[in-house]
C-alpha cells in the first residue's frame, strides 16, 4: 500500500482558523443574498411595468369596457384629488383607527382563547367545532345586524375587524402553546422544570414563533373587515368613500381607493416584517 | 469501589392498545461503579435507550428496582446530567442562557455558577460563542453546549443517549477526546449509549452488549486499555482486539434476529 501526501512537501502556511472560515462564508452568503434581492426587486419592477403597459393598452383600445377598467390617467387624477388635495386623509384616519382597534382587541382575545384551548382540553373539545364553523361563514354578512344594533359609527366596523383578526391568532396561539417539540419537553422534564417553568421557558417562546407570522394575516384581516363593514353602512372611512363613488358611477375614483388600500395592506405587511426582524430572538424565535 | 447505579431485575413492557404488548427490555441486572465509564452498545430496539431513560427517571420501569447512590429513582434528579441524541438547545435562549437553565429552574444563578459555566465553556472552546443563539452554531458546537448544560450542576452521574451519532466521524472523534478530558477532570459515573462499537471501546471501562427482540443485556466486557486514552490508540492492535470481541458478540445474534420470518 502506498500513501501519497498532497500537496507534496509542506503545505503553504495559509492555514485559517475555523472562525476566519466562518467569517468568509458569512460574507459570501451575504453577497449572494444581496445579489438575489437585487434580482428579485428588478423582476418585481419589471412585472409592474408590464401590468401598467397592459392596463394602458387595454383601456385605450377598449379591450375591456370602461365600466370595469378606467383609464390610468383618470385613476391618477382621482388619487391626486384624494391624496394631494387631501379629501381622503380624514377617511384614511377613520379606517386606520378601526383597523388598529380591531387588530389589538382581536389579537388579545385570540391569545387568551388560544391559551384556554391549549390548556383546558375539555373546553377545546367542546367548542372547537363551533369555532371552525364560525371561522367559515362570511363575517361581513352580520354587518347589517351590527349596524342596526350599534348604529353607523365605528363600533360595528371594529367588531368585524376584531373577528377577522381573532381567528388566525387563535389557531396559531393554541397550536404554538400545545405543539411543543417532544425532545424539548423531555429536556424540561429531565432538568426538573415545574409546569410554570415549562410555560415560561418553553411554551410561551414557542408560541411566539407561531403567533408572529399570524399577526400579518390578522392585521390585513382587520383592514379588510373595517373597509367591508364601512361599505355596508358608514358615515366615514375608505369603505364609505368607495360606496359613495359607486353610487355616482366614479369607476376611476374606486380604482384610486382600491390602489390606496392595496398599498396600505402592503405597507402593513412590510412594517410587521420589519418589527419581527428588529425584535430579538428571545421574543420572536426564528429557526 | 462503591456502587453508583444499581439496576436490579429492571424490565420494561409497553402496552399497545389493540396489539400485543412489546417487551422493550427483559429483566436486567447491572451495577455501575462510582466513577466508571460504562457504555451500552447494541442494534436499534435492544432497549439501551429504555435503560437510560429509566435511570434518568423519565420512564418508569415495569418491574425491578433502580437506585442511584443508594437512593431509589423516582423521577428526574438534579445530580444526574443528561445529554440527548439531539442537542435540544432552546432556540430563543443564548448558548449561555441554555447551559445555565438547569440551575435556573432550581435556584438563582449565583456568581460561583457563572464561574463554573465559564470554565466549562472555556474547556469546550465555546467561550467566544456564549452570547450567540444555537442556530448560529455548527452541529458539533451545539452538542458541546448540550454537554456543558448536562455538567452545569456538577452531577455525580452523567447519562448520554447516542450524543454523537448525528455528527460526522471527525467531529465525533474530537468530541470523544473532549468528553474524556471533561470526565477525567471531574470524575463521575457515565452511562453512555451508542451503536458505534469503536466509540464505545475508545471511551469505556466496561461495555454492555445488548441484543433485540426482546431487548436484553447479553454480555459485559472489561476494556483493559490504559488511560489516558489518546488518539493514537485508535490505530493500535489492542484496541482493535476489543473492537473485534464486541463486534463478534453483537454480530451473529443480530444477523439471526434480522432474518425475515419464515425463511428458517
Amino acid at each position: 500500500m502506498t500513501t501519497t501526501t498532497y500537496p507534496p512537501k509542506a503545505a503553504a502556511p495559509t492555514e485559517k482558523s475555523e472562525e476566519q472560515y466562518a467569517a468568509i462564508a458569512a460574507a459570501q452568503r451575504k453577497a449572494v443574498a444581496r445579489r438575489d434581492r437585487i434580482r428579485d426587486l428588478s423582476m418585481q419592477v419589471g412585472a409592474l411595468v408590464v401590468i401598467i403597459v397592459l392596463w394602458v393598452l387595454a383601456a385605450r383600445n377598449a379591450w375591456v369596457t370602461p365600466l370595469l377598467l378606467p383609464k390610468l390617467t383618470a385613476v391618477l387624477g382621482a388619487l391626486e384629488h384624494g391624496l394631494i388635495r387631501g379629501e381622503w386623509w380624514w377617511h384614511i384616519g377613520v379606517t386606520l383607527q378601526e383597523t388598529a382597534l380591531g387588530f389589538v382587541i382581536g389579537v388579545f382575545l385570540g391569545m387568551v382563547v388560544g391559551a384556554l384551548f391549549a390548556f383546558v382540553k375539555p373546553l377545546r373539545t367542546a367548542f372547537y367545532p363551533y369555532v371552525v364553523a364560525l371561522m367559515s361563514f362570511p363575517k361581513i354578512a352580520i354587518a347589517p345586524l351590527l349596524i342596526v344594533a350599534f348604529g353607523y359609527a365605528m363600533t360595528p366596523k371594529v367588531i368585524i375587524a376584531t373577528m377577522l383578526a381573532f381567528f388566525p391568532v387563535l389557531t396559531s396561539a393554541s397550536a404554538g402553546l400545545a405543539e411543543v417539540n417532544p425532545d424539548e419537553l423531555n429536556l424540561m422534564k429531565a432538568i426538573g422544570a415545574s409546569k410554570w417553568q415549562e410555560l415560561r421557558y418553553l411554551r410561551l417562546p414557542n408560541a411566539m414563533s407561531y403567533v408572529f407570522p399570524s399577526l400579518d394575516v390578522a392585521l390585513i384581516g382587520a383592514l379588510l373587515g373595517a373597509v367591508a363593514a364601512e361599505l355596508i353602512g358608514a358615515q366615514a372611512g375608505l369603505g364609505y368613500v368607495l360606496s359613495q363613488m359607486q353610487a355616482y358611477g366614479d369607476v376611476a375614483g374606486m380604482y384610486g381607493v382600491l390602489l390606496l388600500l392595496a398599498t396600505m395592506g402592503s405597507l402593513m405587511h412590510v412594517v410587521i416584517g420589519i418589527v419581527q426582524r428588529l425584535l430579538p430572538m428571545s421574543i420572536v424565535p426564528r429557526s | 469501589m462503591s456502587a453508583s447505579i444499581e439496576i436490579a431485575g429492571v424490565s420494561k413492557t409497553y402496552d399497545r392498545p389493540g396489539a400485543p404488548p412489546v417487551r422493550a427490555l427483559t429483566a436486567t441486572d447491572l451495577t455501575l461503579n462510582e466513577g466508571e465509564f460504562f457504555s451500552l452498545v447494541g442494534p436499534s430496539g435492544c432497549g439501551k435507550s429504555t435503560i437510560l431513560n429509566m435511570v434518568a427517571g423519565l420512564l418508569a420501569p415495569t418491574g425491578g428496582s433502580l437506585r442511584i447512590a443508594g437512593q431509589p429513582v423516582t423521577g428526574p434528579n438534579p445530580s444526574t446530567g443528561i445529554v440527548f441524541q439531539k442537542a435540544t438547545l432552546l432556540r430563543w435562549l443564548t448558548v449561555y442562557e441554555n447551559i445555565v437553565l438547569p440551575v435556573k429552574v432550581a435556584r438563582p444563578v449565583t456568581p460561583d455558577v457563572e464561574v463554573f459555566a465559564k470554565h466549562l465553556l472555556e474547556l469546550t472552546g465555546l467561550i467566544d460563542f456564549k452570547d450567540r443563539y444555537p442556530t448560529e452554531l455548527s452541529g458539533g458546537m451545539q452538542q458541546r453546549a448540550a454537554i456543558v448544560r448536562a455538567l452545569i450542576n456538577d452531577p455525580t452521574v452523567l447519562l448520554m443517549d447516542e450524543p454523537f451519532s448525528a455528527l460526522d466521524e471527525f467531529t465525533r472523534e474530537t468530541l470523544n477526546d473532549e468528553l474524556l478530558r471533561l470526565w477525567s477532570e471531574r470524575p463521575k459515573t457515565v452511562l453512555f449509549i451508542t451503536h458505534n462499537i469503536s466509540e464505545a471501546v475508545y471511551l469505556s471501562d466496561r461495555i454492555g452488549v445488548m441484543n433485540s427482540k426482546p431487548g436484553r443485556l447479553n454480555n459485559v466486557i472489561d476494556v483493559d486499555l490504559a488511560r489516558p486514552r489518546l488518539p493514537s490508540l485508535r490505530s493500535e492492535a489492542d484496541y482493535y482486539d476489543v473492537v473485534r470481541t464486541v463486534r463478534r458478540l453483537i454480530g451473529p445474534m443480530h444477523e439471526a434476529t434480522d432474518a425475515p420470518a419464515g425463511t428458517a
